[in-house]
């Protein structure tokens, strides 16, 4: 701050309306000017070029996503919950292998299976015991059952309280969970005799699967690409912040000016709607109108519209306030301009500073209302995740470790809210003359 | 007269493994709470298993739903199929100290079905109650005006009020708990709605003494918050432990957790009836005919859904795929119906059969807050459904939503689940498939409209038949045609899991109610 006891330095401007004298040079713009204030600060800089990256990849999101998680046919619940770095696999090859067997005849089985993978063919033969209490099956595959050619193996379609002699039984469902190793030779017993023939369907899934892509960031519940989400849900909460920010402002901004140029009953009832909005917590507001007009894009902007408007009239009008009184608004009413371009060509440019800051602070705000309508499942539809819906439905996995879900979508939030943050204290910073630091 | 004696040795020693009382508070944490005290007001899972504390039936149901002793000792058909016999057991008293007599009975049955304002009571279960007979203090006779078989089953459904207090109490009354008199092992103390209830133990039991000084249920509808509850020892017991978080609690020392398969059924409803339907639109908009009246088009939709992936993916395998109404083991299941095979390309080609080769355009709706992962259930089957060429969207909402907008009619592809009452077939067949007929109480959450003489004849045919393995195999037989016709679409079936610190555990119910009862040690 300049030391206003230093006569020896240049005069103050109170006002800010010059630049230090320094920094000045004659006829420089006053975008110049801020744009050369606003690099003073490191951090604003840093929060600029990261919402500069954020806008970028916002708009390029279907252009650099590896994949449209709002496309149904794109997403794949097969591969969900899949941690960081996962691959995207194509199915394996699976086959439904059908033994079918009768306890009263030893010697070859009739094996019917579908698929041509992990086996190319499968012989077996069964020996029941006198009693047919217990049968022993031996298969023979081709190429041979490994580890490596087969994932999982699952056996069903034991009769009622028979065993098998591999593996292990679900624990409520009724097939049996049984190593690879373990299926070319296993016994099926049951102490009260087998006396029906019954049909044994072997599921044998194989390994091998192609990469698709890979899943940087892990999917959700429901097999999305969390970094694509991410993508595209930055692009929701940009869009409903911004759109949402300029319907208010132009609302807000309009009625303040009126309110303040008209002064008397017009500002009366103006302001009285605003302060009984204000007295609302936006976030109430919000919800009360979403239930009503139901979910979606438009609708949350609409909603977001109404729960700001009141912020900018109420700044319009205050700075509007001051302005009314120049000289140089007296000056255009002797000219006997209009009053619309009295109030927006003359008035509205010198109360535009305030606005753009509230401006850039809202927007973080309207996202963050967004994410927080989302998360409490009334924003966006289901099937398009915002940012907010994306942590919701991530918050179910936070206990059983999969935090990717949540974690992710909560810092690109994050990271967005502050960017604007920053860009907007700065801002304010250099706009607001009462904060200037003219040193 | 030829009495089916029920003799209480018959009673499974799994409920009296429980210990005589250690004396101890039991806080148990339900995902939703009650919706009321009165035990006649609405006959859903979260009230009724309220009421199992407080209130007795005439005949209990044990924890696979099998009909045990309550307060009728032996029961049955007299002579004359159409009248049926309940000894009442003797020296049993309300909470209040008043002996509990056949008036009582006689009182209850007439209240059970007719409470005003009653979003859905137990009139089902006592419709076919032509007129009840006092013989004397300990014995009821039921007359009825065809034979009913499954008699007792409905009345293991109705809590046994008194009539001192019940005569012409009101469903405030209850709440109040001025008048909540039962005889069961527990009293009703306290009702704050939403937030707890509090019941203490009824040292006049007549059965198994109350292994607790108080119960206290309370309602915490987020699973991690339930989940949370139980890991910081603020509650013992909780239900419906979140899938996503078995597999970790598994291996936590400080959670015991115990599971079982429950009678519920989760499928989806197609509105079959209506020539145009709300939710289903050309591709793009249009009107369209109703495409799920061609039995082609809910063939494909069945086959479109890979109900493995389902249950794997969406439920981590925690629930058993579904082809039909109950699971396995249960009264009146088919064993010629398995679970439909995953199959994509002959559900396209059924579509292209069926004229909509190029799909069309349907919303699914669905509860988000009443099933087992219902909301990711719906998503997951929306993207199969994409996958057959159909263009999905999902609404998930609330269920105090979505079942009245599911009741009128307004959607055309649902998700609903339905938990059999009696543990037989006949409950969702009467309920889901039968056609839909207010007087009779048929076909009450048919919200599809599928209707078929067929299957209905069947259906009363074996209502009306005595001889158990007669009517199972009818109950079959009528599953058997509605899988036939695609009148709903079964996709699986829930196995609940329950949370209990380590030194308990509880025993699993497929009803999916938590009991203060099956809370027992850890073995």
């Amino acid at each position: 701050m300049t030391d206003i006891a230093d006569t020896s330095g240049p005069p103050v401007d109170p006002l800010g309306t010059a630049a230090a004298p320094e920094k000045s040079v004659r006829g420089q713009s006053p975008w110049r000017r801020v744009a050369s204030d606003f690099v003073e600060s490191w951090v604003a800089v840093l929060g600029l070029i990261l919402l500069l990256i954020i806008i970028f990849v916002a708009v390029m999101a279907p252009i650099i996503s590896p994949q449209n998680p709002y496309d149904l046919n794109q997403i794949r619940v097969e591969e969900s919950r899949l941690p960081p770095g996962a691959a995207s696999m194509t199915t394996p090859p699976t086959q439904d292998i059908d033994v079918a067997i009768d306890p009263t005849v030893a010697g070859p089985l009739s094996i019917t299976f579908n698929g041509e993978a992990p086996f190319a063919s499968v012989t077996g033969e069964a020996t029941p015991n006198e009693d047919a209490t217990s049968i022993a099956v031996s298969l023979t595959f081709d190429p041979p059952a490994t580890i490596e050619r087969v994932a999982r193996v699952r056996v069903d379609g034991l009769p009622r309280g028979a065993e098998l002699s591999i593996g292990e039984k679900h624990s409520f469902r009724s097939f049996w969970e049984v190593p690879t190793e373990g299926l070319s030779q296993f016994d099926i017993t049951d102490a009260d005799g087998i006396d029906a023939p019954f049909t044994l369907e072997i599921e044998a899934v194989g390994t091998e699967g192609e990469v698709l892509m890979t899943y940087w960031l892990g999917t959700d519940g429901q097999g999305r690409d969390m970094l694509s989400a991410i993508f595209y849900g930055l692009e929701i909460s940009l869009r409903v912040g911004v759109l949402s920010g300029i319907f208010a402002l132009a609302i807000g901004m309009s009625m303040g000016l009126i309110a303040a140029y008209y002064g008397g009953r017009i500002d009366s009832v103006i302001m009285r709607i605003v302060d009984i909005q204000l007295s609302f917590p936006a976030i109430l507001v919000a919800l009360i109108l979403l239930a009503i007009i139901g979910r979606g894009v438009g609708n949350v902007i609409l909603a977001l519209i109404i729960v700001q408007w009141a912020y900018y009239a109420r700044t319009t009008r205050s700075a509007a306030l001051v302005e009314r009184n120049k000289e140089y608004v007296e000056a255009a009413r002797c000219l006997a301009l209009s009053t619309p371009r009295v109030l927006f060509r003359h008035i509205l440019p010198n109360c535009m500073p305030p606005l753009i800051v509230i401006g850039t602070l809202q927007v973080a705000n309207a996202i963050a209302l967004e994410a927080t309508l989302s998360f409490l499942g009334i924003g966006m539809p289901l099937t398009e995740p915002s940012l907010g819906l994306l942590i919701a439905n991530g918050f179910d996995f936070m206990l059983s470790g999969r935090y990717w879900i949540s974690v992710f979508p909560g810092v690109a939030l994050l990271i967005t809210i502050i960017a604007i943050n920053l860009v907007g204290d700065q801002l304010r910073d250099i706009l607001n003359p009462r904060l200037r630091r003219d040193g | 007269m030829s009495l089916r004696k029920f003799a209480l040795a018959a009673t499974t020693a799994l409920v009296l493994t429980a210990p005589a009382a250690w004396a101890e508070d039991l806080v148990i944490a339900v995902a939703s709470e009650a919706t009321s005290m009165d035990p006649h007001f609405h006959n859903t899972g979260n009230n009724n298993q309220i009421m199992r504390h407080i209130y007795d039936r005439l005949i209990n149901q044990g924890p696979n739903q099998e009909l045990l002793p309550g307060l009728a000792e032996s029961w049955g058909p007299t002579d004359d199929p159409n009248v049926w016999e309940f000894n009442l057991r003797q020296g049993v008293t309300f909470h209040d100290g008043t002996p509990f007599t056949a008036d009582d009975v006689a009182f209850t049955l007439g209240r059970a079905g007719d409470v005003p304002n009653s979003p859905s009571g137990f009139g089902t279960y006592t419709a076919d109650i032509a007129s009840v007979e006092v013989i004397d203090d300990h014995t009821v006779r039921i007359h009825t005006d065809a034979p009913v078989p499954l008699m007792a089953n409905n009345l293991s459904t109705i809590s046994i009020v008194s009539r001192a207090h019940g005569e012409g109490a009101t469903t405030e009354q209850y709440n109040a708990g001025d008048v909540a008199i039962g005889t069961g092992p527990y009293r009703q103390t306290e009702y704050v709605p939403g937030d707890r209830i509090v019941m203490e133990a009824n040292p006049d039991y007549w059965g198994e003494a109350p292994a607790w000084d108080t119960v206290t249920v309370r309602p915490i509808s987020s699973s991690a918050s339930r989940v949370a509850a139980l890991l910081a020892g603020d509650v013992d017991v909780i239900a419906n432990v979140p899938t996503a978080d078995i597999a970790q609690l598994e291996d936590n020392p400080d959670v015991s957790l115990s599971q079982g398969v429950s009678n519920r059924v989760i499928y989806l409803h197609l509105d079959s009836d209506r020539e145009q339907t709300p939710m289903i639109t050309a591709i793009g908009g249009g009107d369209i005919e109703n495409p799920l009246l061609d039995q082609r088009v809910r063939e494909a939709l069945s086959l479109a859904i890979d109900r493995e992936a389902i249950v794997e993916e969406v439920m981590e395998g925690i629930a058993i795929p579904a082809g039909q109404l109950l699971p396995e083991g249960f009264f009146g299941v088919s064993d010629n119906i398995d679970v439909p095979e995953y199959d994509p390309e002959r559900a396209q080609e059924l579509l292209a059969e069926a004229g909509y080769g190029d799909g069309f355009a349907v919303t699914l709706h669905g509860p988000n807050d009443r099933y087992i992962n219902d909301a990711a259930v719906l998503q997951a089957i929306a993207q199969m459904f994409s996958r057959i060429g159909l263009e999905t969207q999902v609404d998930a909402m609330p269920r105090s939503v979505y079942f009245g907008r599911a009741s009128d009619l307004e959607f055309s592809v649902m998700l609903v689940g339905w938990g059999s009452g009696t543990g037989e077939a006949s409950s969702p067949l009467r309920a889901l498939i039968a056609t839909n007929n207010p007087d009779l109480g048929w076909g009450a959450s048919n919200r599809g409209r599928y209707s078929n003489p067929e299957f209905d004849a069947i259906l009363t045919e074996a209502l009306q038949t005595v001889n158990d393995a007669e009517r199972e195999a009818l109950l079959a037989q009528a599953t058997e045609i509605a899988m036939q016709d695609i009148a709903i679409i079964p996709t699986h079936f829930q196995v609940n899991t329950w949370g209990t610190r380590p030194d308990l555990q509880y025993i699993p119910r497929t009803d999916e109610y938590t009991l203060a009862i099956g809370v027992v040690p850890a073995d």
